[in-house]
């Protein structure tokens, strides 16, 4: 029983060397070291391909441009001095200022709640008709029959409307 | 032993000593730090045939794993700066390559397919042991391993990567365990199930253990 476990093990032990066999190959090394690369640095993604180092030169034509480009306009220091407010001279010694404190709250005086007034004691002092009109005369019996109808001319004498006879609100 | 150094016969490496720093890597690794084309190409020489042996047992097709390789050393070429450790250069290249490899598989979606139909099958014939003399067992014999092949191609991706990778005679479990990720037990049980899996399939087969 163990002779053949140990044939069938033997089998198998065979078989799975061989299936990860490998012939010596002397061109594979030398293949393998002919295609490294050369040694990256940290800035050789700069140095290795076209777009980076386009994009390289871009930013720093774009940032030459920029530089002669900047504004150089600066106002002439005679211009500045001239122009300036006069100094203030410095107070030799400065005063004491006195600390300001809060002031106590004086006591209010209580108010008298307000009245409502009538409107008629905001209002105009009545008028006194100046002319009293004659009604009677215009009767239809006192009227003319053929003439033309004319009335007297009403004559109103000044309103007493003055600054001061309007009351004063309050 | 175990039951489980039983399952694992002939695939029992020196799993106890970690690897002694080689001095001769660090100072390769060191030139090669500097840009020393000739002292990277000494040290993926000597690193070279594992290397392989582990992009085959990942992608399972010579050319492919060849490229993943080639991959694998511009990578390891380019990111030398990052290796902390120059004595853990071994280590550190052969998860590179592995990821290459895994990388390469995952885009080939067709890894039984390649495995199947490659031609290293068809052009090498299996090696038989000298103490197979007669045509008979020879036929047997070579029936039973183009069995165990397929079998072997069948199983699932996490059996078949470290039974492979324990097969290949070139990494020991702790360096299997960091390249696939996953504790020593693990890479054990692992191989031992594969293994199990393989004997069971067999048997279906007709090739089993006849007891």
């Amino acid at each position: 029983m163990n002779t053949n476990r140990e044939h069938l093990d033997d089998a198998i032990d065979r078989v799975a060397k061989r299936l990860t066999h490998v012939e010596d190959d002397a061109v594979f090394a030398s293949r393998v070291i002919a295609s490294l690369p050369e040694r990256a640095t940290w800035f050789g993604w700069l140095t290795q391909s076209w777009a980076p180092r386009l994009a390289m030169i871009a930013v720093i034509v774009v940032a030459a441009v920029l530089w002669n480009n900047r504004r150089t306009t600066e106002l002439p220091a005679v211009e500045i001095a001239a122009n300036a407010p006069p100094l203030v001279p410095l107070p030799d010694a400065v005063e004491p200022v006195a600390p300001v404190r809060t002031k106590p709250v004086e006591r209010l005086e209580r108010l008298e709640p307000l009245e409502p007034r009538s409107d008629f004691d905001r209002s105009l002092p009545a008028v006194a008709s100046p002319v009293a009109i004659d009604l009677a005369s215009l009767t239809t019996g006192a009227l003319p029959a053929e003439d033309s109808l004319s009335l007297p001319s009403l004559v109103i004498a000044d309103l007493p409307l003055t600054a001061e006879t309007f009351p004063q609100r309050d | 032993m175990n039951g489980l150094d039983l399952a694992l016969p002939m695939m029992m490496m020196g799993d106890a000593e970690p690897r002694p720093a080689n001095p001769e890597v660090v100072q390769l690794v060191a030139l090669a730090r500097t840009g020393d084309r000739a002292a990277f190409g000494r040290l993926i020489e000597d690193h070279l045939t594992a290397a392989r042996r582990l992009a085959l047992a990942a992608v399972g097709q010579p050319m492919d794993a060849d490229e993943a390789v080639q991959e694998a050393s511009v990578a390891a070429w380019t990111r030398l700066g990052g290796l902390q450790d120059p004595a853990a250069f071994r280590g550190w290249f052969m998860r590179i390559v592995w990821r290459k490899a895994i990388d390469r598989r995952r885009s080939l979606r067709s890894w039984f397919d390649r495995f199947g139909t490659s031609t290293t099958d068809d052009e090498q014939p299996m090696q038989f042991a000298t103490s197979d003399p007669s045509p008979d067992a020879q036929l047997m014999s070579r029936e039973l391993e183009l069995a165990i092949a397929q079998v072997v191609r069948a199983l699932p991706k996490k059996l078949r990567d470290p039974f492979l990778l324990a097969a290949s005679g070139d990494h020991r479990y702790e360096e299997i365990a960091m390249l696939l990720s996953i504790p020593i037990g693990t890479v054990k049980w692992r191989i031992s199930e594969a293994r199990r899996m393989i004997r069971a399939k067999l048997e279906r087969l007709g090739h089993g253990d006849p007891r």
